[in-house]
């Protein structure tokens, strides 16, 4: 808005209208819809990205595209005295290009660094249509996918792969007590330590309410055991804080695997039956 | 009688508007998209007395339904208005001695407690069949599919809390759903689809089931303090229909204290028929009678007052699209 009043303010000093039959209303109309949508871009890069250099820099970036597109449309309308400050109209833009692509480059390394925390939590190709709100973690139907990814390759390699679900102990008892907002974060704590507790083939997604996913490639039964113990015995040292009085609340995770080695399962008795199997463990607590 | 209609603002926006929009939020919906064509906007919400009408709910639950990052909002709705009902409504519901019990307080103050459905009780031999309809008015298939899911997890989260051992049967009265996870985790019971109506079945063992630390004497006095069932506008025409079988429209108008033309307007108002809601509270009635009673043809006939075995016949054809027999075998 600045920018804009600046250079509004600049050409009122340094121009004289053109008469009304030199002015191109198609032309005007085509630059003035150009600096509008990059002004939008502008908005929208303040609004959507986080604080930083990347920002930083793609916003000096628009504005300066901004300065040029806004100077070619009001030269439409107006004749700039001197008429050579009409020759400087594309160095803002050409300015800004430069700049933007520095923010490419730092935004290719600040996305390369973000793929890294995502290992765990994709494989193979990536949807954010079907990514969980409040976990970040890929929802149920990308499971899916890649549970018939694996399927497909039991012929081929001949190697077992395995899937757990773990559910939070007592977790409606903890959102009646404590609110949906503190049993979100439990649900983000709770996949955080999951995914900390996996190896970077493996891959965790939210299932439902309380319930998570992992697929376990070219695994056994046992060692999926072993990962789902070792997952829960991290999980029970953890102490949350959900009051003011810095008591420590510890979680548990009750969790069922099942291994899979022949592609006679479908994807909805495979999840009935880990939900039964989890369903018996609690009756066995 | 005062009824409640589709257009009256008498839901309390504390359970029926708020946390929808707060839980919308949660999930990275603006409340401006929740709200979207409901006339009402979030600053609203937050009054104490603010109250909306059915219509705003169904807006917001269509504006919900259409963002793929609600899709299990109906069952988190669901557990939480739970807990909100029960801080309001515990000492009444918490302190019957069984199920059995429950259902009985909840044939008299369940409109209060949750004005959407009501409920008819129907007895078999090992148990009760709960058939639940909308209370004030027909509604489009995602909207009612969404309140059936609140329904649903509303039963097994109360059953869950106070009688962990109780089990019963949900029928969903629609398609088995693409996506299964949201059931497979918030349903503790067992449950079906395709049926024709929502149905819980209940079995003896279960109605009998005691609820965790009751203390029964403090029902009646809750019930006292309680106020009385403001019946939905479809409720009270079906517990009239029930009453009144062979009552024609005029006659049940005059009941419901309007005129004829009025009350085909306000039918219409409700998304329905008088003969659409006569053929869904006998054909609930018939369906019971023949699956789960064993009822002869003659016997059913007679339960629902028809004249004759042939027109009763005609009638369940144009129900369920089965004749009685091949319906029984099935």
């Amino acid at each position: 808005m600045g920018l804009t009043l600046l250079a509004i303010t600049a050409t009122y000093h340094t121009s004289v209208p053109k008469p009304l039959a030199d002015i191109n209303l198609l032309d005007c109309l085509g630059e003035g819809g150009l600096a509008l949508i990059t002004l939008m871009w502008i908005v929208v890069t303040l609004l959507t990205r986080p604080k930083g250099l990347v920002t930083n820099l793609l916003f000096a970036g628009l504005s300066a595209m901004y300065v040029s597109m806004l100077w070619d449309f009001l030269d439409e309308m107006v004749i700039f005295t001197p008429p050579y400050l009409t020759s400087f109209e594309a160095i803002p833009a050409c300015i800004g290009m430069i700049l933007m692509s520095i923010a490419a480059h730092y935004w290719y390394k600040e996305q390369s660094i973000f793929n890294q925390t995502l290992m765990k939590k994709e494989r193979f190709y990536r949807d954010h249509s079907i990514t969980d709100f409040v976990t970040g973690l890929y929802s149920i139907e990308y499971m899916k996918n890649q549970i018939s990814h694996e399927l497909a390759r039991l012929e081929s390699e001949h190697c077992t792969f395995c899937l757990t679900m773990f559910d939070i102990c007592n977790f409606a008892a903890f959102s009646r007590q404590h609110g949906l907002q503190k049993s979100n974060q439990l649900l983000r704590d709770t996949a955080d330590m999951l995914s900390l507790s996996m190896r970077e083939s493996d891959l965790l997604c939210r299932f439902a309410a309380d319930k998570f996913v992992i697929i376990h490639p070219q695994t056994t039964q046992a060692q999926a055991n072993a990962f789902a113990a070792r997952a829960t015995a991290f999980i029970a040292r953890h102490a949350n804080y959900h009051d003011d009085k810095n008591q420590p609340q510890f979680s548990a995770v009750r969790w069922s695997s099942i291994e899979i080695h022949n592609q006679q399962w479908e994807f909805e008795s495979l999840m009935t039956n880990l939900v039964a199997a989890l369903n018996r463990t609690k009756v066995a607590a | 009688m005062q009824t409640l209609e589709c257009h009256m603002k008498q839901l309390e926006s504390c359970y029926f508007a708020q946390p929808l929009v707060d839980l919308a939020q949660q999930c990275g919906v603006h409340a401006d998209i929740t709200l979207k064509g409901s006339k009402l906007f979030r600053s609203d919400l937050f009054a104490n007395t603010t109250t909306i009408s059915f219509e705003q709910l169904e807006r917001i639950i269509i504006n919900i339904c259409a963002q793929p990052s609600c899709r299990e909002l109906s069952f988190i709705y669901g557990q939480y208005l739970l807990n909100t009902l029960i801080s309001h409504y515990g000492s009444l519901l918490f302190n019957c001695r069984s199920i059995q019990h429950l259902i009985n307080v909840l044939l008299l103050r369940g409109l209060t407690i949750f004005p959407l459905f009501h409920f008819r009780k129907l007895h078999k031999e090992d148990g009760y069949h709960l058939t639940f309809s909308p209370a004030i008015a027909q509604t489009n298939a995602t909207v009612l599919r969404f309140l059936y899911e609140v329904l649903a997890s509303i039963l097994c989260g109360y059953v869950k809390w106070r009688c962990p051992e109780a089990r019963f049967t949900i029928q969903f009265p629609f398609d088995k759903p693409k996506e299964i996870a949201q059931y497979l985790s918030y349903l503790s019971q067992s449950y079906s689809f395709q049926h024709s109506d929502f149905v819980v079945a209940i079995n003896k063992p279960t109605l009998i089931k005691q609820q965790i630390n009751n203390f029964p004497f403090l029902v009646n006095k809750q019930l006292q303090i309680t106020p009385k069932n403001t019946r939905g506008f479809l409720a009270q025409l079906h517990r009239l229909q029930l009453k009144y079988p062979k009552y024609h429209s005029e006659q049940i108008a005059s009941l419901m204290g309007m005129s004829a033309a009025t009350f085909k307007r306000k039918l219409k108002l409700h998304n329905t028929t008088f003969l659409t809601e006569k053929d869904r509270v006998h054909r609930q009635q018939a369906m019971f009678y023949v699956a789960e009673q064993g009822y002869s043809n003659e016997q059913v006939a007679s339960a629902l007052h028809f004249s004759d075995i042939t027109n009763f016949r005609r009638a369940f054809k144009r129900w369920t699209g089965l004749t009685p027999s091949y319906f029984r075998k099935t």
